[in-house]
């Protein structure tokens, strides 16, 4: 399903979404789109964690703010999943592409990298997050998402189907999830997935209208912005969608009240420093560490809490919720393992590279 | 090798970790900086030549023997490794002892960033402290372990749940 | 002319018990001031600004705590020459005639007194534990059960509803089916709570200390006065994040929402929560100004209640407001409230009280000055169990805190410590020295001898009772003054027979407890211990639990007590009093849940007279 090698972007105009009709192809979307989420986080993950310590305070929590709403969208799709009678399936190597690699939606305009924290990063991030509206003939996370509400219409419209059957496995309920993203509510009719898809969109891509206008005001109050490097107001809950707030970073400057997509930001500016980054290679792979046992190790060990982590969110998805809580004290664990690779210059490398996570599932096999 | 690589390496052995756990920290070049700040080039200098021919001496003693007679009985460099395993583990400076200052020490030109008193190296220092590591836990008020850990027994480094099939 | 300005109310300190009163009452559209003697963080988590307007958020306590050597529960907040506070550092044992100076309060013993608290926006709580316990019923009438101490003006149902308030806009996490200590065989302790009630949060997780240990004391009793008493582990009411229930959410940090929404384990509730998963007042504060009626004015210290002859209410608050913490450059205001409350702290009120002359018409300002005398225990574990992980305290023994043996001797309350032996040696980093300059250790011994012995660490914390005593009191000298020509606390303070008792009979549980569990006992009680006294010819230690408590204490009478059971001032009719000044005894349970309780009742009191005003 993945394309790996490194190839540039390619507009694919008449790459059109099939629309969906059977509950099967409805699953396999939302598999797909759980896929999807989860793909982004290794790229923004990697980026955010070379960012040395109490530096960029501003880029690091707008980073961290979009990966927590990253995993609202992963559990947004996986609820409707689950309340539609699927099993996510998070546990297998194929889950996660390996890097470079585009995302999963066909998408096929754009090559996602690990980076580090970079003016490159951040393009890719925007990228990732573009508003369907400026991708006029390519498809968008946004159009995916609208197929997959189009599905769940046409199939809740279809008297022999159970489309929301009894008895199926728990759902994440609101209390399992915090920090930031939104408020998990539980999937039970087409109104409640259709909300639930509805919130990814509009924190991914911006409200998703049909009259678009490049030149209307964005969304922000009065008082946005106005203070330069007020990182309290910065942390203010905005309507600003990712695509904005990463475009900020990337031009080093805040969105005020009156800005618009065309005006971009004209607020004060906001300190970045992308020296103050460990200068880890890009799309780290087991390859680089070949010939240095100690750094595999550390390698391996981040690959093994990164296995772990898949395996308790397969099973949090599977029946048992409640694996949610020790799954976090797993993503502490891959954080600090990540910082401890990206920490370690690679011996001998001639551009003076760090090293970095490689993201890998390890098989049961494997162990 | 430069001074960075023979501080990791004499560090590695005086702490039992390795170096790349060391250079993981990120906080081992602001020790070095410390340490070459206030300890006389020349000390440090014997103290990493000390340690470089214990690792290519051919002797039948086990190398912690080997530390033990050449640095750390030594009445000069014996004290400066303890420090340095100090600042590892603790991420704390703490003042050379009377007899050694008396002794060994050199009065710091001008104004260096760091005096031989006692001081927590940095904020990140802090938080790499080996010990929090050691002691199975992670250091108090940082590298937070997430809701719960606390219930979990101790020894469970994360057994990893396998539900592949 | 200046004008000055007025407003419905005006508050003494922007504490726990200020932000309550200013958001209750800001949220009834009354106009609120609320005057802090130290600095704040305003609405910031993170520091702002560029290095000509910098201003400091939460953040910046972090980089303190940090970077300080020793990291007491005062250590993450900056010293203020113009709002001085105690610290731990500053006790030592006190000679006879010779006043102990050398910290902030001036100590005439013959103890010392060994509590502190914070004199920044967010107050004490910005340390606190976060345990948040009720009184047991028995508590409001110690007097009449026992004939010891003093009785309430008011009864544990008439706290009930505040209780659940408090608890409510706290955030606490428990289970009321536990907290009712329904299933311990011990009437005393028992607790009503109302059917039907819970606690906004789920239980916080019990560490596996805990759960190791009421594994191993099951079915323990202990025989006092030739009765039995069960021990029984129970988990701990926290103001800390958990798992909401209902439709409950969680408060995070002021300044980042979005943090702190769950306790993460950082393991640093005292002195300072990173991520603010622990309740402290900056989030009530936050909320009191959202109603946009209430202004807080920071560095700003009130030294004078000026009163009218005439009516005798209080007719200004006079304060000096200082804009560097380190100059002593200062100018005088004044204000008016309709109403003016004293939420300054225990210590504080007094010296407010005492330097304006206000209020003492009994005789008891300052008077009565209560803590909880802690005495630690510890030592190794048989086998690991996971020191230094998770809040501060996850569970305790509560079953001691109540029974006949009140007659003779001081109840306590046990609280099992998760971090070792941090508050009793500064483990770790006040004891790996000496394995490397004494033990000689290093390499892969040293990192064994740590792994194998620190993960076994543990301490009990032993929370005695003291009763209210009128010679353990808070005076004023002029003689001793801060920075800003402000009154310095000047403290008489000791310990009775009746809390050595009880701190005797604590030893004698911990023993057994020991014996029990097997654990290699490490309790070492010094004569140097500036807390040190004796008992029967035995040695104990205590420490300061930093639960200030009772120097204007409520009462019945006009004249044995300072406020009545409505929180007001007996002499003053706008004058109220709030915090844990005003609670006539102790107890058994941390002070702040009752002390918030309270407060909101005081705030519903003040509300009603405002009508009439």
């Amino acid at each position: 399903m993945y394309i790996n090698e490194e190839c540039k972007p390619i507009k694919v105009a008449n790459n059109k979404l099939t629309p969906i009709t059977t509950v099967q192809e409805l699953h396999h979307n939302l598999q797909l789109a759980i896929e999807l989420e989860f793909a982004t986080l290794p790229t923004y993950l990697s980026a955010l964690y070379t960012i040395k310590e109490n530096t960029n305070v501003c880029a690091y929590n707008v980073i961290r703010s979009v990966v927590m709403e990253e995993m609202f969208h992963l559990t947004n799709a996986a609820n409707v999943l689950i309340a539609t009678g699927g099993k996510p399936a998070l546990n297998n190597p194929e889950f996660i592409p390996s890097f470079p690699t585009k995302l999963p939606d066909k998408e096929e305009w754009f090559t996602v990298n690990l980076r580090k924290f970079s003016p490159e990063a951040l393009a890719t991030f925007k990228y990732i997050e573009e508003p369907a509206e400026l991708a006029h003939g390519l498809i968008t996370i946004g159009e995916f998402y609208e197929n997959i509400i189009h599905g769940l219409v046409h199939l809740n419209s279809d008297s022999c189907v159970d489309l929301f059957p009894s008895g199926t496995c728990p759902q994440i309920e609101h209390k399992y999830y915090y920090g930031g993203g939104g408020i998990i509510s539980k999937v039970t009719d087409l109104d409640s997935a259709t909300f639930a898809l509805n919130a990814i969109v509009v924190q991914g891509e911006g409200m998703p209208t049909s009259d678009w206008d490049p030149d209307k005001p964005l969304p922000l109050e009065e008082m946005t912005g106005i203070w330069s490097g007020d990182h309290p107001l910065f942390m203010q809950p905005r309507e600003l969608a990712h695509y904005y707030r990463f475009d900020e970073l990337a031009k080093g400057r805040r969105y005020i009240c009156g800005d618009t997509h065309n005006s971009g930001p004209t607020g004060p500016e906001i300190p970045i420093d992308y020296s103050a980054v460990y200068n880890m290679i890009t799309n780290p792979c087991s390859k680089d560490y070949e010939n240095f046992s100690e750094l595999r190790e550390l390698n391996h060990e981040f690959n093994r809490i990164f296995t772990e982590l898949l395996n308790q969110l397969h099973q949090a998805f599977n029946g048992k919720p409640e694996t949610l809580e020790p799954a976090v004290g797993t993503m502490f664990r891959l954080k600090y393992a990540a910082q401890e690779l990206m920490r370690n210059p690679i011996p001998d490398s001639p551009q003076e590279f760090y090293a970095g996570p490689t993201w890998e599932y390890i098989s049961a096999s494997g162990w | 090798m430069d001074w960075l690589d023979e501080f990791y390496h004499l560090s590695s052995a005086l702490t039992d970790y390795k170096v790349v756990q060391l250079k993981g920290t990120g906080v081992g070049e602001e020790y070095l900086d410390v340490l070459s700040t206030i300890i006389p080039q020349d000390i440090l200098s014997e103290l990493f030549d000390c340690y470089r021919s214990l690792k290519v001496q051919n002797s039948s003693k086990p190398k912690e023997q080997l530390i033990r007679d050449a640095i750390l009985c030594d009445a000069k460099l014996g004290p400066v490794a303890r420090n340095i395993i100090k600042m590892w583990y603790l991420s704390i400076w703490y003042q050379m002892p009377d007899d050694w200052r008396q002794q060994f020490g050199k009065p710091n030109q001008g104004s260096p960033k760091y005096q031989d008193v006692q001081f927590v190296v940095s904020r990140n220092a802090y938080i790499q402290g080996l010990v929090w590591e050691a002691l199975g836990s992670h250091p108090m008020g940082a590298k937070q372990p997430g809701y719960g850990t606390w219930s979990d027994k101790p020894t469970d480094k994360g057994s990893v749940i396998s539900t592949a099939s | 002319m200046n004008t000055v300005d007025e407003f419905d109310v005006v508050i003494v300190g922007a504490g726990i018990s200020g932000a309550i009163m200013a958001e209750q009452l800001g949220a009834k559209g009354k106009r609120v001031l609320v005057l802090e003697a130290g600095s704040g963080t305003g609405d910031r988590f993170w520091s702002s600004g560029g290095a000509n307007s910098k201003r400091d958020g939460y953040e910046s306590y972090m980089d303190t705590f940090f970077t300080a050597l020793a990291k007491i529960p005062n250590a993450p907040y900056p010293d203020n020459p113009n709002a001085p506070q105690p610290l731990v550092t500053d006790l030592e044992p006190i000679t006879p005639n010779q006043p102990l100076t050398n910290g902030y309060f001036v100590q005439k013993g013959p103890l010392p007194f060994a509590s502190t608290y914070t004199r920044a926006e967010g107050g004490t709580t910005l340390h606190w534990l976060g345990t948040c316990l009720r009184m047991l019923p028995e508590d409001f009438h110690i007097k009449t059960e026992f004939g010891r101490g003093l009785d309430w003006p008011i009864n544990y149902h008439d706290l009930e509803k505040w209780y659940q308030v408090a608890e409510k806009n706290i955030g606490v996490s428990a289970n009321a089916d536990e907290q009712n200590y329904h299933q311990i065989d011990n009437p005393s302790v028992q607790i009503p709570y109302q059917d039907g009630y819970d606690y906004p949060m789920e239980k916080i997780p019990q560490s596996y200390l805990d759960r190791h240990m009421a594994k191993g004391l099951q079915g323990m009793t202990v025989n006092f006065d030739g009765k039995t008493y069960p021990i029984d582990v129970v988990s701990t009411p926290q103001g800390r994040n958990g798992m909401p229930r209902g439709s409950y959410r969680p408060v995070g940090a002021v300044g980042d929402p979005d943090l702190g929404q769950r306790c993460a384990g950082n393991s640093n509730c005292v002195p300072i929560c990173p991520i603010q998963a622990k309740y402290n007042a900056l989030k009530t504060l936050m909320q009191a100004q959202k109603t946009h009626h209430v202004e807080i004015r920071t560095q700003c210290v009130a030294y004078d209640l000026e009163v009218d002859p005439v009516t005798n209410h209080i007719s200004k608050v006079h304060y000096k407001q200082y804009s560097d913490p380190n100059s002593s450059d200062h100018v005088c205001k004044a204000v008016r409230g309709k109403v003016v409350v004293l939420a300054a702290h225990a210590v504080e009120n007094a010296k407010l009280m005492l330097a304006s002359g206000v209020g003492n018409s009994s005789d008891q300002v300052g008077r009565n000055l209560m803590d909880h005398p802690t005495m630690l225990t510890w030592g190794l574990m048989p086998s690991p169990i996971g020191a230094f992980r998770g809040p501060g305290s996850t569970s305790g023994i509560p079953s001691l805190r109540g029974g006949d043996f009140r007659k003779n001797r001081a109840a306590f309350r046990i609280e099992i410590g998760n971090w070792g032996w941090s508050w009793p040696e500064g483990a770790p980093i006040g004891t790996v020295p000496d394995l490397i300059d004494q033990k000689n250790l290093f390499g892969k011994q040293l990192k064994d001898t740590i792994a194998s012995v620190y993960p076994r660490m543990f301490r009990f914390g032993f929370l005695v009772e003291q009763l209210p005593d009128p010679n353990n009191r808070v005076t004023i000298d002029p003689n001793y003054r801060d920075q800003l020509g402000n009154y310095r606390p000047v403290i008489d303070y000791d310990v009775s027979d009746y809390s050595r008792a009880g701190m005797a009979a604590a030893k004698h549980v911990s023993d057994m407890i020991f014996q029990r569990l097997g654990v290699e006992g490490y309790t070492e009680y010094n004569p140097s211990d500036p807390g040190y006294v004796t008992y029967q010819g035995q040695g104990y230690t205590y420490n300061g639990a930093g639960h200030l408590v009772g120097t204007h204490i409520m009462g019945a009478d006009s004249k044995t007590s300072v406020v009545n059971r409505e929180q007001r001032s007996w002499d003053h009719p706008n004058l109220y009093l709030v915090g844990c000044g005003n609670m006539p005894t102790i107890s058994t349970s941390n002070p702040t849940l009752t002390m918030a309780a309270l407060t909101y009742w005081a705030a519903d009191n003040v509300y009603k007279a405002l009508a009439d005003m």
